[in-house]
């Protein structure tokens, strides 16, 4: 009798032990705020005019960011709990929707580019930036029903095309602009109230607007078809929603910059914690969202010398990101079934040596021309003879070292592919170039100013743990298509986290890395030509001997191993030469250029389906693109010229964009 | 019926367990098949037939238990020897992305010639012969992914083929096929089988399409071997009621006389 009486009711029980959590989360947050105005450092000086300067300094700095932390973290976790709910995605928020990084670019572009935007409200601009990036992705997921896996992919590619384009805007406007990256990694210290003050009617209006949509909001947990047959319009509804979601995101944005993934840890701490209703977890998620963020502002405050920050609170919340999404993932389920081989193989070359001597006779021709002609003040010249030996040794080593960096990321693409068996997969949309990204950083805060091989070998290693950690936790899923896409996703935006604690640093380290980010080819010299020559060789040439295990790999481990094959050491083998390749490319073009996923793309496209023509192909597709990229790098605005990684960002995302779209229409 | 207990018979299970995050999916599981016969694995859905298939595919290790092959455990062959031995077909093929029918069954000789072996003129008169034996001659140079439902199997079964294994294991390879190609693919299976002195292992979802083709069929229930025999011993009325848990009528077939169940 007893035991029934607890499985009948578990409701009170669940209740008080929860209030008891709560009343004690609430005390040791208290205990941090006290702890905060204790250890405050002592003000130096006079003995009055020191204890007027350390209340000024508590009633001015310390509390106003207290409460900011409070108020722009329950913002951020009840714009994240309404971006989940409307959008049935457990990964939505502002950093996975691209919405952030839309905010972030608005923002960059006033700065940098039209000063007169900033007589707007910046908020106004924010808001404009993160409404235009969700409308993209939404639109590139709408004929899928917004399935959430295709929503997690088109935001990354979104954020990553707004990244690229900030990033060119702040190397352009180094001098104006440089401040955007320390604003842009949210750091909450206050002068005044001011920022309080701006927040709290936002956050009201918010809380009554989410109260007042409450009962459509609840309807929408069921499906679109049962929704709309309780009689809710849910397009009306789904947009009312969204635009609360991203007006209170981005006016957090706007006021204290990007506080990365809190809107997505506060409502799956919610669920977690047991919050099962519409209305639980949206409350939940704003109190959860305010107590995280002032425990991480509180303890960055703490740890760092004096009371400087260790890290803005932004960069620091968006540390926890990558792995929670990566625990998230396995909840995550795709409502369609994600269909990706149906963008490949549209036919076969019926003669490919043929098309290999075509594709190489043309790859020349890019050489020549990169080689040949330049832009001066008079347009277009050819340089022969004399001319043409004196640009050589500034030409030939750019040209080949992005060649070189081209062929590697075609070729580390292509294995990717064919290991994962999914034709999206490649060093940048699996987080892999990132990850030596990540690996780069580590060597930037232990050496200082590292030489190039120390951080050739330390991007090597980040590329390759990151590339085996994201196998061994898709293996089980049989490398299932989604399950692959969205750990590189969350390894992504691990990465990147780790990137963003130095360039908030805003020193020379910071600039170290965005150079590389940019992945400019400016500087290359005989050295970055020899690595990238030496490194293609080395590890291309043991692919001689991997042919079959790349024809049979795709097929699946069922398959491959049902054939005799020794299915983990091949995988193994072939991911660590895939990373070395991404490092090694990455290297030169940096992170962002997606030539990983364009050029074994086109190669199928045009018609090569053996692995070995398909290699071939890649290599000279990738060399080609890039080194065309590199030319018209140095020719769109001369005499200035675009990075050649972010330059081949911008020719690649779109492409990729139209991948998507067109995959979405033709598997449904 | 099989005789129990022979120690070089030419597959069998002893005492076999497969359970996952501590949920139990088989247990105790005895089984002897003998060479040149179809057997036929049957049972309900979440029976653990297609674990069990897996775990004599050597696609998954057992728990507890042991496999022997002609003798030998299970563990000591090596990847290659065991492929040359046994081809193993799994429930959803996947798509052999722009891949023809020719460069498919060519992957069987895999197991054959290796990583790096030549590809000899035996390897290609065995891909030949397995595109004549399942009729696929004129779709040789074909893709596999835009063939239909039924021809794309019999392209995944030449693979075997030209696997020249001694053993195919197949898992459900009717199930998205409609009633003719469940027909088509079964009875080539079965007369390859007869001519060749192939073993086969094959779950089936019907149980009249294994009492059809089948030489013995062994049922499964929640983890168990519930009865093993003949389609005749198989198809009784309560033989059917304590495998499936619906009450089944048994007719005999009026032209080939086996025995054919319905739902009462």
């Amino acid at each position: 009798m007893h035991g029934m009486a607890d499985i009948a009711r578990p409701q009170p029980r669940q209740g008080r032990g929860m209030a008891v959590a709560g009343l004690g989360i609430a005390c040791l947050l208290l205990l941090l705020l006290l702890l905060l105005v204790w250890l405050m450092p002592a003000v130096p000086g006079e003995p009055g005019q020191a204890e007027t300067l350390h209340s000024i300094l508590l009633w001015h700095s310390l509390m106003p960011r207290a409460a900011l932390a409070l108020l722009a973290g329950a913002a951020l976790g009840l714009s994240g709990a309404l971006l989940q709910h409307v959008l049935r995605n457990p990964i939505a928020d502002a950093s996975t929707l691209g919405i952030a990084a839309g905010a972030q670019l608005a923002l960059t572009v006033a700065l940098g580019m039209a000063p007169a935007l900033l007589l707007l409200p910046r908020e106004i601009i924010a808001f404009g930036g993160g409404v235009l990036s969700l409308a993209v992705v939404l639109a590139l997921s709408w004929r899928r029903q917004l399935d959430p896996v295709t929503v997690a992919l088109s935001g990354m590619i979104v954020t990553m095309i707004a990244s690229a384009l900030s990033i060119a805007i702040i190397l352009a406007r180094g001098e104006y602009v440089m401040s955007i990256f320390i604003w842009g990694s949210g750091s909450l210290s206050q002068q005044d109230w001011s920022g309080v003050l701006s927040l709290v009617p936002r956050l009201i209006v918010g809380a009554i607007a989410t109260a007042l949509l409450m009962r459509p909001l609840r309807v929408l947990s069921l499906d679109d078809a049962a929704a709309r047959s309780l009689g809710v319009s849910i397009h009306a509804t789904r947009f009312a929603v969204l635009a609360l979601a991203v007006w209170l995101a981005a006016s957090v944005t706007a006021i204290v910059g990007v506080i990365g993934f809190l809107g997505l840890a506060a409502p799956a701490i919610a669920r977690y914690c047991g919050a099962r209703t519409t209305t639980e977890i949206t409350t939940g998620a704003a109190i959860i969202g305010a107590g995280l963020l002032f425990a991480a502002d509180s303890l960055m405050q703490l740890l760092g010398p004096g009371f400087s920050d260790l890290a803005p609170a932004g960069a620091a919340t968006a540390l926890f990101g990558g792995p929670l999404l990566l625990l998230l993932l396995p909840r995550l389920r795709s409502t369609l079934n994600l269909q990706v081989a149906s963008v490949s193989a549209i036919r076969r070359l019926s003669r490919p040596v043929v098309g290999l001597a075509v594709l190489f006779a043309g790859v020349t021709a890019v050489f020549l021309g990169a080689l040949a002609v330049g832009a001066s003040d008079d347009g277009l010249t050819f340089s022969l003879g004399a001319s043409f030996a004196d640009l050589l040794p500034f030409r030939l080593p750019r040209i080949v070292a992005a060649g070189g960096a081209g062929a590697m990321l075609a070729v580390a693409g292509l294995i990717m592919q064919r290991i994962t068996g999914n034709p999206l997969a490649s060093p940048e949309v699996l987080g892999v170039s990132a990850g030596g990204g990540a690996g780069l950083t580590v060597v930037l805060f232990l050496v200082g100013f590292p030489t190039p091989p120390v951080m050739l070998g330390a991007m090597a290693i980040g590329a390759v743990v990151t590339f085996l950690l994201m196998m061994a936790l898709t293996a089980r899923s049989g490398f299932s298509s989604e399950r692959v896409l969205l750990a590189g996703v969350a390894a992504g935006a691990l990465a990147m986290s780790i990137m963003t604690l130095v360039l908030a640093q805003g020193d020379m380290r910071s600039y170290i890395l965005l150079l590389w980010l940019s992945g400019s080819t400016n500087n290359a010299g005989p050295l970055h030509a020899g690595i990238a020559l030496g490194a293609l060789v080395v590890l291309v040439a043991p692919l001689a001997f991997c042919g079959r295990w790349l024809t049979i790999l795709p097929l699946g481990t069922a398959v491959a191993r049902g054939l005799g094959l020794q299915v983990a050491r091949a995988r193994l083998m072939l991911a660590v030469l895939a990373a070395l390749l991404t490092a090694a490319g990455s290297f030169i073009v940096g992170p962002l250029s997606l030539t990983g996923l364009v050029a074994p793309h086109l190669a199928r496209m045009m018609g090569f389906q053996k692995p070995g023509h398909q290699l071939l192909a890649a290599i000279l597709l990738g060399a080609g693109v890039l080194m065309g990229a590199d030319w018209l790098s140095r020719l769109v605005i001369y005499p200035y010229q675009i990075p050649l990684g972010l330059f081949a960002a911008l020719i690649s995302g779109p492409y990729l964009l139209w991948l998507l779209s067109r995959k979405s229409g033709s598997s449904t | 019926m099989v005789e129990q207990g022979v120690p070089d018979s030419f597959l069998s299970l002893r005492g076999v367990g497969f359970s996952v995050d501590k949920k139990v999916i088989l247990s105790g599981i005895d089984l002897d098949v003998a060479a040149g016969s179809v057997c036929g694995l049957v049972g309900p859905n979440g029976s653990g037939k297609s674990s069990l298939l897996k775990i004599i595919a050597r696609q998954v290790t057992p728990s507890a238990g042991s496999v022997a092959w002609g003798g030998a455990p299970a563990t000591d062959w090596s990847n290659r020897a065991f492929a040359r031995h046994v081809a193993y077909m799994p429930q959803f093929t996947p798509g052999a992305d722009g891949m023809t029918v020719r460069e498919l069954v060519a992957l069987g000789r895999f197991p054959w010639h290796g990583t790096l072996g030549r590809f000899g003129d035996s390897d290609r008169r065995a891909v030949d012969d397995a595109i004549a034996r399942t009729e696929l001659e004129t779709f040789a140079d074909r893709r596999v992914d835009g063939m239909s439902g039924g021809e794309r199997q019999r392209a995944w079964i030449a693979m075997m083929l030209a696997q020249d294994a001694r053993c195919l294991i197949l898992d459900e390879p009717t199930s998205a096929l409609d009633l003719a190609h469940q027909a088509g693919v079964l009875s080539l299976v079965q007369t390859l089988a007869r001519e060749r002195g192939l073993t086969v292992i094959v779950v089936l979802h019907d149980i009249n399409l294994a009492a059809r083709y089948c030489d013995t069929i062994t049922a499964l229930n929640s983890g168990h071997v519930l009865m093993s025999g003949t389609p005749a011993d198989i198809m009784q009325q309560d033989s059917l009621r304590r495998i499936f848990g619906v009450e089944m009528g048994v007719f005999n077939h009026p032209h080939h006389h086996q025995p054919v169940s319905y739902l009462l």
